[in-house]
């Protein structure tokens, strides 16, 4: 057994973990108040929102006209850390934790994505 | 080891378990009493609430500013990381419970792992595709230390054996002002 089987194995287990636990029954938390019932949060709330848009329509502005194809790619690259923060106040606003693991998964695509990228472009770059 | 993983699991499982239960019950009543978080958590939360929407306007104000694509790609690595680390941070400062401060520690983890070395892959290929410079760029320290033919890189021209010069010209004069 090689050293990359026994690594992938480890990332199998440990993912199958998780189901499993979810099947156990195990004693309830106190459910969570939402975000949107705490005044100063719910006021931070919608400032935050608020910037977090400006941001984005700057950031797609970007995106529709870098002039070259790298300037996009960056440019999707912060439109996925906008996304991810809009979904940690929407975790916050809803009082639903887990909605933090779609953070997670965006972060992943928009990495693989710049990754596949950039190597797409520099193969292309070499004669 | 072993019994801290499975206690962490078992949480997890009982997080989820409660906000499904959570879910149920609001949509009963509307307005079901939750546990609300204490004065510190609020004002943590709303602290890095603002912190982190003005990491990523500042990065979003970068992209829109910035003259070429090399300064543009360091106001999106540095800002909008940390702007969206301070916002997970904050989901993690508001809920207070062990698997959501978890989570966002990972979370926060990847991307302070990952985003340096998107931004480097993005850049190194900008630079092989011939991304023009910005005019005030004073000095390019990468000159002559590329092989390429392989694109390998040498820490100095001197101990480049390979193709010093590029397959085509570098365009290094873009106009001054920016263009968003």
């Amino acid at each position: 057994m090689t050293r990359d089987a026994r690594t992938l194995a480890a990332a199998g287990l440990s993912l199958a973990v998780a189901p499993i636990a979810l099947a156990a029954d195990t004693p309830a938390h106190p459910p969570v108040l939402p975000g949107a019932d705490v005044p100063i949060v719910a006021w931070a709330m919608r400032i935050s929102l608020i910037i977090l848009a400006v941001a984005l329509v700057m950031t797609v502005a970007r995106v529709l006209r870098g002039p070259s194809v790298p300037d996009r790619v960056i440019g999707v690259d912060v439109l996925g850390n906008v996304a991810a923060g809009a979904i940690a106040i929407a975790t916050i606003s809803t009082g639903i934790p887990i909605l933090l693991a779609v953070g997670l998964v965006i972060s992943l695509i928009i990495f693989l994505g710049t990754a596949a990228f950039s190597l797409y472009l520099e193969r292309r770059a070499r004669p | 080891m072993t019994s801290g993983l499975t206690t962490l699991a078992i949480d997890t499982a009982a997080t989820l378990a409660s906000t499904a239960t959570a879910a149920a019950e609001s949509t009963d009543k509307a307005g079901s009493a939750g546990v609300p978080p204490s004065m510190f958590q609020q004002y943590l939360t709303a602290a890095l609430l603002l912190t982190g929407s003005g990491f990523t306007l500042l990065a979003g104000i970068g992209l829109i500013r910035m003259p070429d694509l090399y300064t543009r790609m360091q106001a999106a690595a540095k800002a909008g990381t940390l702007g969206m680390a301070c916002l997970i941070l904050s989901a993690a400062a508001f809920h207070g419970t062990t698997v959501v401060i978890a989570l966002a520690s990972l979370i926060v983890l990847f991307i302070f792992l990952t985003a340096p070395i998107g931004s480097h892959l993005i850049g190194r290929s900008a630079y092989f595709v011939d991304v023009p410079r910005w005019s005030g760029t004073r000095r390019d320290d990468l000159t002559g230390c590329y092989d390429w033919d392989t694109h390998r890189l040498y820490p100095t021209p001197e101990e480049n054996t390979g193709r010093k010069d590029r397959p085509h010209r570098m365009p290094d004069a873009v106009p001054d002002a920016p263009t968003g």
